[in-house]
């Protein structure tokens, strides 16, 4: 069982992308998404905060976190999760400069979401440092392609714009509440699992374990 | 008087109108695990209450130094961090070794407690919003309390929801989602035209 | 025998409401407020209704096509949620704003949870309240009455305001009671015609169509909360007719907030639902963020639909098995005023194997010997609490006995040991 697992490994971590998305299947780092990723721009800003956040955590976890002990290991992430804001935001700033005011507390908030926190605990800890790295690239593609969906539709629908610039007169500003992102959010993890269903792939309706299911 | 006034109006606030899930949307993670185990409900919310209303008297006076700072959007939020991770580590060791069998079964939801969204965003906010301390103290209290309402309250409905016909694909996740949404929605009747930061 | 028993399939409790007949006279009851509105606005009005009903029509038979789920002609849950949601709406309303408050009705109110029958909230307050949110200035800005609208192309700036918002304000209202109860005044096109609900309210409540707790508790609340506690300045009377009669409040009470699969199933659950629905209604109408909150106040209250339906079918439990819950506890207080009996004996044993010295009175050995010689199998183990009533009497009798004998044997031990200590 375990040969089998570790043969599995490397096409979970590729799941993440899609079948297995932290966000439309996992259900994490909702909250970001829902309410602060309000445009094109700060779906990017979100994206690349969160491979800055999420892939030196997991890697510290997988290569040193297990020998820590217990009360340790997560103030350490989240020490480096913290720390790795700062090169976040340096490189956010390209972005653009009104991007930090567009996305507000949400962009700081990802480096005590889910997977610096607990996704490292419960799997990270348990793989290796090429195995975490994988999972990390994997679940920042995952994440960030959600998250620029989102951005560039709530901003196309809501002022007519991508990226700043005008394309059509749309109108519809209030799709930057949370509650549209809740809904939308929730119409994609719907599509996901239709795509699920019809692909016949069971084996992912659990994020994160490899386990037959009834859908 | 005028200080236990503002400390219940900040309080009530942060419990209903801006409720941390239905207003902010954070926190939701932690909620649908929640969900899955509301015999934890009580401990959680105690914990939370309990790093939120520290981190928040330790981040304060601390919060005035880098508030001008030009890199004060990035360094606020280190710092809150840093608080809480001292506050966490603190209440670990205190419950370790002075209530035992407690620590057995509250290690796990320690960290959740300390280390997440709603914590962080309940300390920025007072920050960007430039409330004073008893704002602060109350405005995470109600945090807290309002987190374990929205999390009693998605449970209501998610119990109702095991006899809809929900389609296959909306199943789990999905129709959790659009029941949150629905449910933020009601909250902001409360809020009305403005919109929260 | 034969010619006295029907032979007949079930259901065999019939009544003559269905879901059907509910719905068609619902509608009925629907079609006066669009007859109203028509003499106060002109053809807009009954543009807007049809573009609702066709709009809600179009998206349920996309979600029951997406749903892989058979067609019901007679479901007319789609043409309900179509009218109702533009009588919430002012006359001038634009028409996409209609149709985005039906997609959101039926897309994701109904068709996520299952479809008709399974939604956990009110289609048409959903539809309305978001909106309200996206287009504020929309939906809260009114015609002027008896002002010719064009069914079609723009109309002229909204310069009405409604009696609600002036509440909302603090301020009384520019119109008499009489004229909101003809519904001669700015308002959603559907809510203002007070009598007119009324009446088409009291022919559903004949109807059965419609529970007269739920509206008229609900009316009875928020009428005793508002007169106590009024936003205006005024006799008490006016105060309460401007509160009952501004806004949504009687319409919603009778067509929306009795809507069957939202509310609670029992009718005492009815009853406290809609005490509680006056309650956070008016505390929207004092606190919230709109002039009118009800639709929000109603989206709540579904929410906690669930826990009247458990309350209820609690209290009908323990209502229904009192005599039995009373013959509970009384055998329970019995077995427990029974159970003291062993103890005794172990006293006597106890005390017999902590004081040898002193336990010379022939009567605790001959009951702890008694005692000793009676087999204790595991059926009469004392541990377990199995000793029958028979073995308990009779160890009953031999303490008695021995306790009315030999009682003074302890004191006159002590005594001699006093004595014997003195000297």
């Amino acid at each position: 069982m375990t040969k089998i697992k570790e043969k599995l490994s490397a096409k979970d971590s590729l799941a993440h992308i899609f079948f297995s998305n932290p966000v439309l299947v996992g259900g994490l780092v909702i909250g970001q998404l829902a309410a602060g990723d309000t445009s094109l721009q700060t779906g990017a800003a979100l994206a690349v905060t969160f491979l800055f956040v999420t892939i030196p955590v997991l890697v510290f976890a997988a290569a040193v976190g297990k020998y820590l002990p217990r009360w340790l290991r997560i103030v350490t992430y989240m020490l480096i999760s913290g720390g790795m804001l700062f090169p976040a935001y340096i490189a956010c700033s390209g972005i653009s400069a009104t991007v930090f005011d567009s996305v507000g507390i949400y962009l700081p908030l990802l480096a005590v979401s889910t997977i610096p926190t607990a996704y490292s605990v419960k799997y990270s800890e348990k793989h290796n440092v090429l195995k975490a790295l994988l999972d990390g690239i994997a679940l920042s593609a995952g994440f960030g392609i959600v998250s620029i969906i989102l951005g560039a539709g709530r901003e196309f629908f809501g002022y007519g714009t991508l990226w700043g610039i005008k394309i059509s007169e749309n109108s519809f500003p209030a799709i930057r509440l949370p509650f549209w992102g809740f809904i939308l959010l929730g119409f994609m993890a719907a599509g996901i699992g239709a795509v699920r269903i019809l692909c016949k792939k069971p084996e992912y309706a659990h994020f994160g374990n490899v386990k037959e299911d009834e859908v | 008087m005028t200080y236990i006034a503002q400390f219940f109006a900040m309080m009530l606030t942060a419990l209903f109108i801006e409720n941390i899930i239905f207003t902010r949307a954070l926190g939701t993670s932690w909620l649908l695990y929640l969900l899955k185990k509301p015999k934890e409900l009580l401990r959680c919310t105690v914990l939370l209450t309990l790093i939120t209303t520290l981190s928040g008297a330790i981040g304060y006076p601390l919060r005035g130094l880098i508030e001008q700072n030009e890199y004060s959007y990035i360094l606020i939020p280190m710092l809150y961090i840093l608080c809480i991770a001292v506050v966490y580590t603190g209440v670990y060791f205190f419950i370790k070794y002075v209530m035992p069998e407690t620590f057995v079964n509250a290690e796990f939801n320690l960290g959740a407690a300390a280390f997440n969204c709603a914590v962080l965003g309940s300390l920025l906010v007072p920050s960007i919003e430039r409330l004073d301390f008893i704002s602060t103290i109350g405005y995470g209290l109600g945090m807290s309390f309002g987190f374990a309402l929205a999390v009693i309250i998605v449970g209501f409905g998610i119990e109702r929801l095991q006899l809809c016909r929900v389609p296959k694909a909306f199943r789990g996740l999905p129709i959790t989602l659009i029941y949150l949404g629905l449910l933020s929605l009601a909250f902001y009747g409360l809020v009305g035209h403005q919109l929260p930061t | 025998m034969r010619e006295k028993l029907m032979f007949q399939n079930a259901p065999h409790v019939r009544q003559r409401e269905s879901v059907l007949t509910i719905m068609t006279d619902v509608i009925i009851a629907l079609i006066p407020l669009y007859v109203m509105s028509f003499f106060y606005y002109g053809a807009r009005a009954i543009a807007l209704g049809l573009c609702g009903v066709i709009s809600c029509m179009v998206f349920s038979l996309a979600g029951t096509l997406i749903s892989k789920e058979s067609l019901n002609l007679r479901d007319l849950t789609p043409v309900i949620t179509g009218l109702i949601i533009p009588l919430l709406m002012p006359a001038d309303i634009p028409y996409h704003v209609v149709l985005a408050a039906c997609a959101v009705a039926i897309l994701v109110v109904k068709f996520p949870f299952g479809g008709t029958g399974n939604n956990l909230f009110n289609p048409a307050a959903v539809g309305f309240a978001s909106v309200a949110l996206c287009w504020p200035d929309l939906v809260f800005k009114y015609p002027a009455v008896l002002s010719s609208l064009s069914v079609f192309g723009e109309n002229a700036e909204k310069a009405a305001t409604s009696p609600a918002y002036s509440l909302a304000i603090g301020a009384v209202p520019e119109y008499d009671v009489l004229d909101l109860l003809l519904g001669s005044v700015p308002g959603p096109m559907g809510a203002t015609n007070i009598l007119v609900i009324i009446a088409c309210g009291v022919f559903l409540i004949v109807r059965k169509a419609v529970n007269w707790r739920t509206p008229v508790f609900f009316l009875l609340t928020y009428g005793a909360l508002s007169a106590l506690f009024p936003r205006i300045e005024g006799s008490g009377f006016d105060a309460l007719c401007y509160e009952l009669f501004s806004g949504m409040i009687v319409f919603g009470a009778f067509f929306m907030l009795s809507e069957p699969v939202t509310s609670p199933k029992r009718d005492f659950g009815k009853l406290l639902y809609s005490m509680a629905a006056g309650i956070i209604v008016f505390l929207f109408g004092h606190f919230g963020g709109f002039e009118d909150g009800f639709v929000y106040a109603i989206i709540i209250m579904n929410v906690f639909t669930p826990v009247f339906d458990t309350v209820c079918e609690n209290a009908l439990h323990l209502y229904r098995n009192k005599e039995k819950l009373k013959e509970s506890i009384e055998s329970d207080i019995k077995k427990a005023a029974q159970k003291p009996a062993p103890a005794v004996v172990r006293k006597h044993k106890k005390a017999e194997n902590e004081d040898k010295a002193a336990a010379d009175a022939p009567t605790v050995d001959e009951i702890s010997v008694k005692a000793s010689k009676e087999p204790l199998s595991e059926e009469n183990s004392f541990e377990k609490g199995e000793i029958s009533s028979e073995e308990t009497e009779k160890i009953q009798e031999e303490n008695e006995e021995a306790i009315a004998d030999k009682e003074p044997a302890p004191q006159e031990e002590h005594e001699k040991e006093k004595e014997a200590a003195l000297q």
